[in-house]
């Protein structure tokens, strides 16, 4: 109990810091937000007129604190300086389809990788590891666009199963979670394979072998338990380079999601909407790294005392 | 099988390591037999095939490079050697169990002792979940460790190394075993948890007429702990037999060397009386009598052929100079 309230507390902070770095980005990034507004020929007094309204004139901290006041009151992350639209109402939308994604996606890599990097640990240098760890290595190195390009190619464009491009059904998600989840599908069959492969020459997998358990037990009780930790790391972390990584995806099956957003609003130089984008995706990558290390008292009984 | 208190049988066993061409051979041609009841030592130095053996008899070579080669092993009527894996997995931890040299690293530290205990009594009597666990605390009591219901809770960390031995054992008793083979297993603890460990097998061993199979490389737990002795050297047997008569009158060189190297208490020694050099790899044995490169008596004989086993008062010494010396005597 006590870990999880010093847990909740350093999140609190890091995500202070975040929001500072987050906002701060607009003054970094060369550029005058005012002018950027204004848009191209306007006179020096008007742009200094929405200087003034926008409330750019202000001190820094007070900016700040009107800024995330604002997000943690109402929930009212701003307008978008392009349409005059409400980010937040626009953000959480795109936000909900960006994490249906990537949770298919992340879903879809742990449901195929994990058992993939089982059989691959217990059949170590075999045929069947040889092809899946080779299979692995080129989940890892085609990039993003390419798979997608070429999935839209055979199941939309050749074989018209799937939808191309869009949202809104099951058969618009399935290609680009396999798109997005092969990536992560390599990544955590080939960490499963080595932190099984570590664990099963531990002595206590010896143990129960010594104490006459299944084959099956022993491989996913005694020995599967004990190598979840480096996965769910792993798992961790690529579940936050799907969120802020959809772009590609996103773009490529035109998928209305923050990636894109956030991507379309850098082109066009929006900034309070990329401020908005990068604190919620900064905000949940942080959110999700401590559920992770929650998920690590599961699975180490260990942590639990250090 | 013609006796019936015979509970294991190893006859000819040899099992060698295998990296890429080149064989090792761990175990060369070992045999000897345990009793109903009885405690048989093996004992060798670190790298004599002791722990090899071990782990032909539970057929646990699997994840190495090792293999058994030749002989037979016959447990309680059953040639191990020809039984499946599924069917030696119902044996292990049911009839032959084991306790291992490492007790800091032999329990699965993400699950409970209960769980570690209880689980292994589920699989091999298909008992609920329930009375294993309280089958589990009875073990605990056994094997004295204190507080038993609150340990079956706790992880492994959270136990001392004593205590954690304590745990095998109590898992190794956990079916009522007819055989319990330990592989050092007080080595990894100090010297006061050593003697309660020890004192513990004879205790069950008189309680449950259990069969041992006690494999250190100290000739006090010998002496302290066993019927019966083998005395192992670089995979082979050098003297088997009665505990008894092999201290008190030890044929081979390697088991008089072995307890001349014992420092005394009682006498003020200058130097203890190590065996020069050190055992070969098994990759590079010597010619004719393993021994012969470290033994003081070693003659052309025992660098070239290998000696035979004889039987002399109670037990078998595979040595030239011991069997002449038996022959003058007569």
């Amino acid at each position: 109990m006590r870990y999880l309230v010093r847990k909740i507390l350093s999140l609190v902070v890091v995500l202070f810091f975040a929001s500072i770095i987050c906002f701060l980005i607009i003054h970094f990034i060369p550029g005058d937000p005012a002018q950027a507004m204004a848009g191209p020929g306007v006179s020096a007094e008007d742009v200094e007129k929405i200087r003034v309204s926008m409330g750019l004139d202000r001190p820094l901290v007070e900016q700040y604190i009107t800024w995330m006041g604002d997000i943690i009151t109402k929930g009212d992350f701003g307008e978008s300086l392009i349409n005059q639209e409400a980010i937040g109402p626009l953000m959480a939308e795109r936000f909900a389809n960006t994490l249906i994604l990537s949770f298919c996606g992340i879903f879809f890599a742990i449901i195929i990788g994990i058992p993939f990097g089982i059989v691959s640990a217990i059949k170590q240098n075999s045929f069947i590891d040889l092809a899946t760890m080779g299979f692995s290595i080129l989940g890892v190195s085609m990039p993003i666009f390419w798979i997608s390009l070429i999935l839209i190619l055979i199941f939309s464009v050749n074989l018209g199963i799937f939808p191309a491009t869009g949202s809104g059904t099951v058969m618009h998600l399935v290609l680009p979670t396999i798109a997005i989840g092969l990536n992560s599908l390599a990544v955590i069959a080939r960490m499963t394979r080595s932190s099984m492969l570590e664990v099963l020459r531990q002595d206590y997998i010896r143990t129960a072998d010594a104490k006459g358990m299944p084959y099956s037990t022993v491989i996913l009780k005694h020995a599967l338990k004990n190598a979840m930790i480096p996965i769910i790391t792993t798992i961790g972390i690529q579940f936050g380079y799907l969120l802020g990584g959809a772009v590609l995806t996103e773009t490529v099956f035109v998928y209305p999601g923050i990636g894109r957003l956030l991507v379309n609003s850098i082109t066009r130089r929006d900034y309070t909407t990329i401020q908005g984008c990068m604190l919620v995706i900064t905000g949940l990558f942080v959110i999700l790294n401590t559920i992770i290390d929650l998920l690590y008292h599961y699975f180490d009984p260990r942590i639990k005392k250090a | 099988m013609e006796d019936k208190n015979i509970v294991l049988e190893v006859e000819h066993l040899k099992t060698s390591f295998f990296y890429g061409k080149k064989e090792g051979k761990a175990v060369d041609d070992i045999s000897f037999k345990v009793k109903k009841g009885e405690i048989l030592g093996i004992v060798g130095e670190s790298g004599s095939g002791k722990s090899v053996t071990a782990m032909s008899v539970m057929k646990l070579l699997g994840n190495t490079k090792g293999r058994v080669v030749g002989g037979s092993i016959n447990f309680m009527g059953r040639d191990l050697l020809a039984v499946s894996d599924k069917e030696m997995r119902q044996i292990r931890g049911k009839h032959i169990a084991m306790v291992f040299q490492e007790p800091m690293t032999s329990l699965n530290p993400v699950l409970t002792v209960g769980e570690q205990i209880a689980e292994t009594i589920v699989v091999h009597e298909k008992v609920s979940k329930k009375e294993a666990l309280a089958r589990a605390k009875e073990l605990l009591d056994t094997v004295q460790i204190p507080l038993a219901e609150k340990r079956l809770g706790e992880y492994p960390h959270e136990l001392s190394g004593g205590m954690r031995q304590r745990v095998m054992i109590a898992m190794g008793l956990c079916c009522n075993p007819d055989l319990i083979i330990a592989d050092e297993p007080t080595t990894a603890l100090d010297v006061t948890i050593q003697m309660q460990i020890l004192e513990l097998f004879k205790k069950l061993r008189e309680q449950y007429e259990l069969s041992i199979i006690l494999i250190t490389h100290d000739m006090g737990v010998i002496a302290e702990m066993t019927d019966r002795v083998m005395v192992m050297y670089a995979g082979c047997m050098a003297e088997y037999g009665d505990t008894a008569t092999i201290l008190k009158n030890p044929r081979h060189p390697y088991t008089k060397a072995l307890m001349k190297a014992i420092p005394r208490l009682d006498e003020k020694q200058e130097y203890l009386d190590a065996i020069p050099g050190v055992i070969p790899s098994i990759f590079n044995l010597p010619e004719g009598c393993r021994f012969h490169p470290r033994c003081r008596l070693a003659t052309e004989r025992c660098r070239k052929e290998r000696p035979d086993a004889f039987t002399v008062d109670g037990r078998t010494v595979c040595c030239f100079k011991a069997f002449e010396e038996v022959k003058e005597s007569l």
